[in-house]
């Protein structure tokens, strides 16, 4: 499964609303992981290049997004996963945007296909 | 209780592993921009120039704050006022205290504010010093005649009702924990302990800072947590890992299998309960096993788990601390030194007190009163039930539920508040508020007031709107029933 199917249908968005992400990184999927951002700290979904530790998030609430957004992109072994896992995580820690995610998730999945 | 560490034990310590190996590095921090360190030699110079500068007329004239952000500037600032006689309050640099004018921070008599450079002075009344200010010019030739064990180590604390507390305690049993965590863990010259928790916390202050300093060992630190500055803390021979069972969950997915060349040798993890799976997953990485410590800011070390041949019981928290007297209360109201029930303790890192309370803290027969539930099996191995539940433990960091309240109630729009703790992953809490609303005020207005006024781990995970909060014909708040109703009202949503 790829990172634009795990998010297909979550996409709306208003294009004020965006801000520009990677050129080689799905809006979609970087959409849905501000909306998931939000959903975890109770507020509006996240710009595509806003922090998301400056917009309250901590390392629980870090976790918490973590676990999520490995359980929905599951890449189907658990080697894959586990990687995935390791990838998100540092990720979190080092940019912490929807597009830097968005980003770590894409590369994870072009690596294992 | 008598401290077991001489008087001048810093001075002597900062001395000794400066005269034997002073061009070893004693501290190195990992900042946004890099590593910093300071030698054994270098350590010295700066806390003896802390020293210099806070003797005469510059010494503060009450308690000092100092917002420890893990640096080498602040760990020779802290060890210069230590070795000055100077009682200090110790808190993380990112705090929701300072700004609030009510809590209990600003209720202390403070004079000085010793902080970096970047922050902003919270209130007049304070004399701002920086870190590189403090440790700046000439260090003090006279040994340090000011340094006495008795000096106040003050910290925050949960507070067993009401709000927040700060705990009152000496320099004397500082040093002394770490010697316990140095004789418990064979802590040498030849160790690196990595503190991957804030060094104002009683785990870092006295699981690492104490325990390099009265072992020789270095210490390693971060100014904000990243789980790659563990890699590479890891990689520059971290011997010693120190962390909440949250930190191990963070980095349990990015270590690597161990090496050969590997020096990790012991992981202590402090502030909640580990998860199994987590334990073991850091563990098999790491190849050495995560042991559990338990503790207090008041007590000091109460147990934990060192390397022995035979495994630990799945939960236990190791067995008392050498110096540790216990009895276990019954639910009959029985003592005995094993069973299950309420822990009492005698320590000999004990607290004087709590600031402000004029009553003692302590039994007629000088037992604590820890609030904690546990069970002390017949060989010794204890296991913490439940720990006392007046705070919500985010991370291993505890939150009162009832300062939160009274934050959240400032908000205007806010009729009624009350502040929860609930589970989240396992071992994990996590913060929930249920409100009543005025007319015009939403959820999100209430959040967004939370967080400017709360740290991020303070701020509630999740927020229950309800028209009215359920209460008992004592006009207490139903938990019970305020679940129940929190629950119907998510199962409608998902539904």
């Amino acid at each position: 499964m790829s990172s634009q199917q795990l998010y297909h249908g979550d996409t709306e968005v208003s294009r004020k609303e965006q801000q520009p992400a990677m050129d080689h990184v799905p809006d979609a999927l970087a959409t849905a992981i501000a909306r998931e951002m939000g959903n975890i700290l109770v507020r509006q979904p996240l710009g595509l290049m806003d922090d998301f530790f400056l917009a309250g998030g901590d390392s629980s609430r870090a976790v918490e997004l973590i676990t999520r957004l490995v359980e929905r992109c599951a890449l189907g072994d658990a080697e894959a996963t586990d990687q995935l896992h390791a990838a998100l995580t540092l990720a979190m820690f080092d940019n912490a945007s929807p597009a830097a995610i968005a980003e770590a998730i894409a590369k994870q999945t072009i690596e294992r296909s | 209780m008598t401290s077991i560490v001489p008087t001048g034990m810093v001075a002597d310590r900062l001395r000794s592993h400066a005269r034997r190996a002073g061009g070893r590095i004693a501290v190195r921090t990992r900042s946004t921009t890099g590593w910093s360190a300071m030698t054994w030699a270098e350590l010295r110079d700066a806390a003896l120039s802390a020293v210099a500068n806070v003797t005469g007329p510059a010494r503060p004239r009450g308690p000092a704050i100092v917002l420890v952000d893990n640096t080498p500037a602040s760990v020779a600032s802290l060890l210069g006022l230590a070795m000055a006689g100077v009682d200090m309050l110790l808190m993380e640099r990112e705090n929701s205290y300072l700004h609030d004018e009510r809590s209990v921070v600003n209720r202390l008599p403070a004079t000085d504010l010793i902080c970096p450079s970047d922050v902003q002075l919270p209130r007049a009344g304070l004399a701002q010093r920086t870190f590189n200010g403090l440790i700046a010019g000439p260090p003090a030739t006279d040994p340090p005649r000011a340094e006495h064990p008795g000096s106040a180590i003050l910290q925050l604390t949960s507070g067993s009702t009401g709000e927040p507390k700060i705990v009152r305690q000496t320099l004397g049993n500082i040093l002394t924990g770490g010697a316990l965590h140095r004789d418990l863990h064979r802590v040498t010259e030849a160790d690196t302990l990595f503190a991957m928790v804030p060094l104002a916390h009683s785990f870092g202050l006295v699981g690492a800072l104490a325990t390099a300093l009265v072992s020789g060992a270095g210490l390693m630190t971060m100014s904000r947590f990243t789980p790659g500055a563990v890699l590479e803390g890891l990689d520059a021979g971290a011997t010693g890992l120190l962390g909440t069972p949250l930190v191990y969950e963070l980095i349990s997915p990015v270590l690597p299998r161990r090496t050969a060349d590997a020096r990790a040798r012991f992981a202590l993890s402090s502030g909640g309960p580990l998860a199994p799976r987590v334990g073991e997953a850091v563990g098999e990485r790491l190849g050495v096993p995560v042991h559990q410590v338990y503790g207090s800011t008041e007590t000091g070390l109460l147990a934990c788990q060192y390397d022995r041949p035979e495994p630990w019981p799945e939960n236990c928290v190791g067995t008392m601390a050498p110096g540790v007297e216990w009895r276990v209360r019954s639910h009959e109201g029985r003592y005995a030194l094993q069973g299950r029930g309420q822990l009492l303790v005698r320590t000999t890192t004990m607290f004087l007190g709590h600031e402000g309370d004029r009553g003692s803290p302590f039994r007629d027969d000088g037992f604590f009163e820890s609030g904690d539930l546990v069970e002390v099996d017949a060989v010794g191995h204890v296991t913490v039930l439940a720990r006392k539940d007046t705070f919500v433990n985010v991370g291993g960091r505890k939150v009162n539920p009832r300062r939160v309240e009274r934050v959240v109630a400032e908000h205007p729009g806010v009729r009624e508040v009350f502040v929860y703790g609930g589970t989240a992953r396992a071992g994990e809490e996590e913060i929930h508020a249920a409100l009543v609303l005025g007319p015009d005020a939403g959820t999100g207005d209430v959040m967004e007031f939370c967080r400017t006024r709360l740290m991020r781990y303070e701020v509630p995970h999740h927020v229950h709107a309800l028209p009215s909060l359920p209460r008992t014909g004592m006009g207490k708040v139903d938990l019970c029933r305020l679940l129940e109703i929190v629950a119907a009202a998510e199962k409608r949503t998902n539904d």
